[in-house]
């Protein structure tokens, strides 16, 4: 991350259309953007488009940033509403599949269909086996309560600060947080259940 | 039994503690650059599709339909006139009357 003055020029500069500047924006938040967008998706290639088409996004809109909100906080918002839309219009397309299926070859059914398990790249060998359990359960979590939980477990970002992201009260993240703790707990205990 | 399940849970919840960053393929930025001038290029080649300049080509068709419907309206009218001057000028012969206008006839 860069400090605030830093950041200011920089808005500045890219605002002014200085493509070495905008580089520099995309060295500093790609990580962030990325690892925001692969806790969410949990799949490399949706997580890299996705955080392509947050920075074109950037790159487009910035003009209109007033300085609000940090320039964190607003890129973060626009990974997330990016992630939600896609996990959306996943959705969707999942909700259609077999109607497609019925149209479609069957290399694009099986493609539909296959959901592997997440081994994120930055989980200890030990864990990998339960991480990829609580990906699952995860990916089951309301919009509201799998972003919240990500960008607390994943991105180490405070409550104040996944409020800020979020556009609501501190309460309300708290709160968030504490039902999607209690749902994945609620999963991972039918499935040791049926596991046992 | 019970612990063990509860156990189970505790680890697999805290399985994502401390995970470390991953990172996107190499040459990201020279795939965004690359990215963003395919979508410029598209923007261009479809400007004419723009909500703005299919807005302004509606007005201007609603404009020239009106301005075609009010020059056939004053065709029509003219048409009109004509033949009504030319029953006033047959009924005139007819009775003698010197008469050009309809005013002049009362």
């Amino acid at each position: 991350m860069i400090d605030q003055n830093r950041e200011n020029q920089l808005i500045l500069e890219v605002k002014n259309g200085k493509e070495a500047s905008f580089s520099e924006l995309v060295e500093s938040y790609q990580s962030v953007v990325f690892n925001t967008a692969l806790g969410m998706l949990q799949n490399n290639e949706d997580a890299e488009d996705i955080a392509q088409e947050v920075f074109m996004e950037v790159y487009e809109s910035i003009e209109g940033f007033k300085g609000n909100a940090k320039l964190s906080t607003w890129i973060y918002r626009i990974t997330v509403s990016k992630c939600l839309e896609h996990i959306r219009a996943k959705k969707t397309k999942k909700r259609f599949g077999f109607l497609v299926s019925i149209f479609s070859k069957s290399d694009e059914r099986t493609e539909a269909m296959d959901i592997p398990d997440f081994n994120h790249p930055g989980v200890i060998l030990e864990n990998k086996q339960r991480a990829a359990v609580l990906f699952k359960a995860i990916e089951q979590l309301p919009d509201a309560q799998k972003t919240a939980f990500t960008l607390h477990k994943l991105q180490g970002l405070s409550y104040e600060n996944i409020a800020e992201v979020m556009n609501v009260s501190l309460a309300s993240t708290e709160s968030t947080i504490h039902r999607a703790k209690t749902n994945l707990k609620k999963s991972l205990k039918t499935y040791y259940e049926n596991e046992g | 039994m019970k612990d063990n399940i509860e156990d189970e849970i505790n680890r697999t919840m805290e399985s994502l503690s401390g995970v470390g960053r991953a990172n996107p393929k190499p040459f990201f930025y020279t795939r965004l650059i690359a990215k963003l001038e395919r979508k410029q290029a598209l923007k261009t080649r479809y400007y004419a599709l723009t909500p703005r300049l299919a807005a302004a080509s509606l007005f201007f068709c609603v404009i020239a339909a009106f301005m075609m419907i009010y020059i056939w309206r004053s065709d029509v009218q003219d048409y009109d006139m004509a033949a009504q001057q030319s029953k006033i000028d047959a009924f005139a012969k007819d009775y003698g009357y010197a008469a050009s206008t309809l005013y002049d006839l009362k």
